[in-house]
């Protein structure tokens, strides 16, 4: 397989897997909101949180410095922002590229369903939307993503192409997890008499509520949240769970002994499963850990 | 809504209607079917089959004021439909004409007996810009020239098929043929009844072992097709083409040369290539040889390709012979290499180098059709008869400082066809591209892209001037008619 078509393979599938859960936890926002005031202080801090985790520290910053911010600044930033590299419509725009650079190697209900939703939506104006069809069009995303998912395990032949897409979604919810538990990280620690509604707002953000809820009785306990991210094994979400995937695609890719390709990525994640592993869950420094970790996953590329 | 019905065919060839107002023999079942079927339903398809293209991506990219759009191929579901008695003659005539053509290239580029004996005249050759001089003597692989080549014919008033252009270098729309078939079947399966076609699907394997035919190393050899990229107007058809033909679509970045051999990139290492249907331009194709700012190329492309390590294919430096001046030649080169008279007529071609020649031109300008010999898709020409007093004046403004540039044909009058646009049916004028392939030997595809002038009364049939597309019927032998 050619250097430019895996590369291609693994952002699409990062895209793809990206505005699924940007989607997923802008509908999870939407519906908190609807209960309480904008102005209310545990609001502000999930509105700062969606944009830190699904966007950058430096904009939620950036938004809260000039005042309350507003389900409309995060919905409009996180769903339709030109300049926002990971708005949703930029990550459907960006794997939809990445597609057809690579038609030849999708199948062709792959393509379509990653082409007619970018053309469904490539036009669209935030400004037009109602809550109701706001929430339509998250739902949308949500399924277009898992649809391709759907015809990607179904109907892919289990060849390269297969596992570099399976590579690229791996590590983007692996990131993704970890950016979650960073950002509540931090908030817990500047409010720890809060710490249990965090630690239900981020099971909700990364889907995970009801897989919890079933292994653990209800008991939202900050360390089994953390354990149950980091480190449970059935969960497809959590850091090792993602971790291991990749590393079970790439051994398919390569064999077990790897080649020069992969190399520089079997190392990386190996050290991040290493320094995931030795985390202690009652360590109250969680943030400044996770912060180390973090720049391990930023160059990661096939 | 007005049912599909004769009408006044005027003084055009019709494909479907006879001048009495008569449905010929073999559309009388197509024209039976379509007929069966009411407003709402045609209406209901016809939107079913666009959004189809629309949403597989069967797209070509139109730049215009710098921004790029992707739009699809308007696309009629009237059928052209061919007899085999008339296929029979298409098919030799093209076959015929790949002959003439490659045995020409080949001794353009070898020993130039055509020029020693004055039946070209050399500067129609030489100040040609596609004519590359540094190719006399290239080692072309099965001294073949054309692997894929797009004829483009029309029929005159009285209904005879003319070659209307070659096109040698990189003709595109190939994967329209197939699209419109796929998608016809796909959404109008009751028009095929009681008719038996070719199959188009089942040329798509020789299509893949012609092109292997250029390799030299035998088993394991390895073809890709180059392409510029998805920001190219034809990328669909590169995508058709390489999927189909088990191919790997590649662009310049992904190949390199090492020691006068080809290989691509691949996440395991470097891999030789023995085969490249390149769909980009000989200008671009090697900065070291041709154009140095290409982006689009591979360095050192020019060098392994003579030192016999890799086929490029179509070969470089057949624009020479597609070229529109050259055009006019073509019986004369038929003649000369396969001692046979030419099958398919071409249209009669006026050079403007004469004075004589010239001035009777542009005393008829209003009459006439002027082409750019360099320029092809419909853009800088003058359509005589349609056109207004300030064209007319910038284009005789143009051949008096340029002839060289310039030639003239007569107004063909063009077929037409029947063509269901804007909820009405109304007839278009038409034009067919037949693609042929050729390795150790030459097969023409079945049919071909009939491309169709949607706008009410144009002439125009390109896809970048709101120019559509029809599936292509050829009758099998033994049809009913």
């Amino acid at each position: 397989m050619l250097i430019r078509v895996a590369d291609a393979l693994y952002w699409m599938s990062r895209n793809l897997e990206r505005s699924e859960k940007t989607a997923s936890l802008l509908s999870v926002q939407v519906l908190q909101v609807l209960e309480s005031q904008e102005e209310d202080l545990l609001v502000q801090e999930e509105l700062y949180t969606a944009v830190n985790v699904a966007a950058s520290k430096e904009e939620a910053d950036r938004l809260k410095a000039k005042g309350t911010i507003t389900l409309h600044q995060v919905l409009s930033y996180l769903l339709f922002a030109k300049e926002n590299p990971n708005s949703v419509m930029n990550c459907v725009r960006v794997a939809r590229e990445n597609a057809r650079s690579v038609r030849d190697h999708i199948n062709d209900d792959l393509w379509q369903i990653i082409n007619v939703f970018f053309l469904d939506v490539e036009f669209a104006k935030f400004d037009d939307y109602s809550d109701y069809q706001m929430q339509r069009l998250l739902q949308r995303v949500k399924m277009t993503s898992l649809s391709a998912q759907g015809v990607i395990e179904s109907t892919t032949m289990r060849g390269m192409p297969y596992q570099i897409m399976k590579i690229g979604k791996w590590m983007e919810r692996a990131e993704y997890t970890q950016r979650m538990l960073q950002a509540i990280s931090e908030k817990v620690e500047e409010d720890s008499n809060s710490s249990r509604y965090f630690m239900r707002l981020a099971l909700q953000m990364i889907n995970g509520s009801e897989a919890f809820l079933q292994l653990r009785n209800a008991s939202i306990e900050p360390s089994y949240v953390l354990h149950f991210m980091i480190a449970e094994p059935n969960f497809p979400g959590s850091i090792q769970y993602c971790l291991k995937r990749a590393t079970d695609a790439i051994v398919k890719l390569e064999g077990e002994r790897g080649s020069s390709y992969t190399q520089l990525l079997v190392q990386e994640i190996n050290i991040i499963i290493e320094r995931v592993m030795q985390l202690s869950f009652e360590d109250v420094d969680l943030d400044q850990a996770f912060h180390d970790i973090q720049p391990y996953y930023t160059p990661l590329k096939v | 809504m007005e049912q599909l019905k004769p009408y006044q065919t005027e003084t055009y060839f019709d494909e479907m209607f006879t001048s009495e107002g008569k449905v010929k023999p073999h559309y009388r079942t197509l024209h039976d079917t379509i007929r069966s079927f009411d407003r709402e339903e045609l209406k209901l398809k016809h939107e079913q089959a666009q959004a189809s293209f629309l949403r597989q991506g069967i797209t070509f990219t139109l730049y215009q004021d710098n921004l790029s759009t992707e739009r699809t191929m308007p696309f009629d579901f009237i059928p052209i439909i061919i007899s085999s008695e008339d296929w029979v003659e298409i098919e030799q005539g093209i076959e015929q004409r790949i002959k003439g053509l490659n045995a020409f290239l080949e001794d353009i580029y070898g020993e130039e007996r055509i020029l020693k004996e004055g039946i070209i005249p050399e500067y129609l050759i030489k100040e040609n810009p596609y004519y590359i001089e540094h190719l006399k003597g290239f080692p072309f692989p099965l001294t073949n020239h054309i692997f894929l080549a797009g004829i483009d014919l029309i029929r005159d008033d009285r209904g005879e098929y003319r070659v209307l252009e070659d096109n040698l270098r990189n003709p595109s729309g190939l994967s329209y043929m197939y699209q419109n078939r796929f998608v016809m079947r796909h959404v109008y399966p009751e028009f095929f009844k009681e008719h038996t076609l070719y199959k188009i699907e089942q040329q798509l394997d020789p299509l893949r072992q012609t092109l292997m035919d250029y390799s030299s190393r035998k088993k394991s050899a390895v073809a890709v097709l180059l392409t510029p990229g998805v920001f190219n107007s034809a990328y669909y058809d590169h995508v058709f083409l390489a999927q189909q033909m088990g191919i790997q679509l590649v662009e310049g970045s992904d190949l390199v040369v090492k020691g006068e051999s080809v290989y691509m990139r691949t996440i395991h290492g470097l891999r030789q290539v023995d085969v490249i249907y390149r769909r980009i331009d000989d200008d671009y194709l090697d900065p070291e040889q041709f154009r140095s700012d290409s982006l689009l190329g591979v360095k050192g492309l020019y060098r392994a390709a003579s030192a016999g390590n890799v086929a490029i294919v179509n070969a470089m430096g057949n624009g020479v012979a597609d070229d529109k001046a050259l055009y006019a030649f073509v019986p004369d080169i038929i003649r000369y290499y396969l001692n046979e008279e030419p099958i398919l007529k071409n249209v009669d071609t006026y050079s403007l180098r004469k004075p004589s020649m010239r001035k009777w031109v542009l005393e008829r300008l209003d009459q006439l059709v002027i082409k750019n010999v360099g320029s092809s898709g419909g853009y800088d020409m003058l359509i005589g008869p349609h056109s207004t007093r300030e064209k007319l004046n910038l284009f005789r403004e143009k051949i008096i400082e340029n002839p060289k540039q310039y030639i003239a044909q007569p107004t063909i009058k063009l077929s037409r066809a029947p063509a269901f646009q804007d909820n009405q049916f109304y007839p278009c004028h038409v034009d067919l591209r037949v693609y042929a392939m050729s390795g150790k030997k030459v097969r023409v595809i079945p049919g071909g892209l009939s491309r169709v002038a949607l706008k009410k009364g144009s002439l125009v049939v390109n896809s970048s001037q709101g120019g559509g597309g029809k599936d292509t019927w050829v009758l099998k032998k033994g049809e009913r008619v």
